[in-house]
């Protein structure tokens, strides 16, 4: 399967186009650039040098724990029940944006003194 | 690795008649002249391809040095027995190319990207005349809308101006198969731009 292009008027065009794309200034790729660039790529990076335990988990997991112990400390020490129905596991709850699903409701309940 | 110079030395005389095998095997023992004169030799071929085949010149510039960085690394893996060193440069810059152009239709499908942009014009004062000017104009975006392996192919030929056994080396398939893509594409563009082979003969 093959096509003569000698009269073909599309053949010229093409070559034209091609003249025009590799006209112009040599690319600016350069040895030293890319030698440059090699370098970067080997170096080593500055996270890898950091003990993993450094990638903390998200602000909003965070902020859930800190007001969980903010809050539930005290009344631990107080003397409530912690656990699956306690107020820890209601503030999880609202930090996690979903206060009235089973565990939290329940906690919440329970936290007022009414059983469910 | 070895010290890297500021400046790359300068090819010796003779080296420049070099094949592109031997370049290859000098650039996998660490040698910064080979890498010169690989990018003298082949640069502006594959920022022509990247560019047309991208349709942008922006990234056909930084696609040439990330495939001279490429070569720079894995020229170890070049195998002179399975063919000649311009295909295997070739092949790194097809991939390349389509990578990016994949990356460039999804951003732009996201809306992340506007609409291609033209690429810069810097054709010599000869290019510029308003009528070459208006052919190429409607030839650039036929040329866009071909699919994409009829694109390569057409692009290897014409802006890396290399041969169909060479071509099938670079995108790892048959000469037939290119010979295909190559007739597929010059009927589609010329059907495109309402040319036939025979208004050349008229002329």
């Amino acid at each position: 399967m093959s096509e003569r292009h000698d009269h073909d008027p599309l053949e010229p065009l093409l070559a034209r186009l091609a003249r025009q794309d590799g006209a112009g200034p040599p690319p600016r790729v350069t040895t030293a650039a890319v030698l440059r660039q090699v370098r970067r790529h080997h170096a080593p990076r500055r996270e890898a040098r950091l003990p993993r335990w450094i990638a903390l988990p998200s602000p909003r997991v965070l902020g859930a724990g800190f007001a969980m112990l903010l809050v539930a400390t005290p009344l631990a020490i107080a003397g409530w029940p912690m656990g699956a129905s306690g107020p820890d596991t209601a503030v999880l709850a609202l930090a996690m944006g979903d206060p009235f699903g089973d565990a939290g409701l329940n906690s919440l309940l329970n936290f007022a003194g009414i059983s469910r | 690795m070895r010290p890297v110079h500021p400046v790359p030395p300068a090819p010796l005389p003779g080296e420049a008649d070099l094949p592109d095998g031997e370049l290859l095997a000098r650039i996998a023992e660490r040698d910064e002249g080979a890498l010169a004169l690989l990018i003298t030799r082949h640069g502006h071929g594959i920022r022509a391809l990247a560019r047309r085949y991208l349709n942008d010149a922006h990234h056909a510039e930084d696609l040439v040095q990330e495939v001279f960085l490429r070569v720079w690394t894995t020229a170890h893996s070049y195998d002179p027995d399975r063919g000649p060193g311009r295909p295997w440069l070739y092949r790194i810059a097809t991939n390349l190319c389509t990578d990016t152009w994949r990356r460039q239709r999804l951003r732009r499908f996201f809306g992340l990207t506007p609409e291609m942009p033209e690429p810069e014009d810097e054709a010599p004062d000869a290019l510029r005349s308003l009528a070459g000017r208006q052919e190429l104009d409607r030839l650039k975006p036929q040329i866009a809308a071909l699919p994409e392996r009829q694109r390569m192919a057409l692009m290897l030929s014409v802006a890396g101006g290399l041969a169909n056994e060479e071509i099938a080396g670079a995108m790892g398939t048959s000469p037939g198969a290119v010979e295909q893509l190559l007739v597929r594409a010059r009927r589609r563009l010329r059907a495109k731009l309402g040319i036939t082979p025979e208004d050349g003969r008229k002329g």
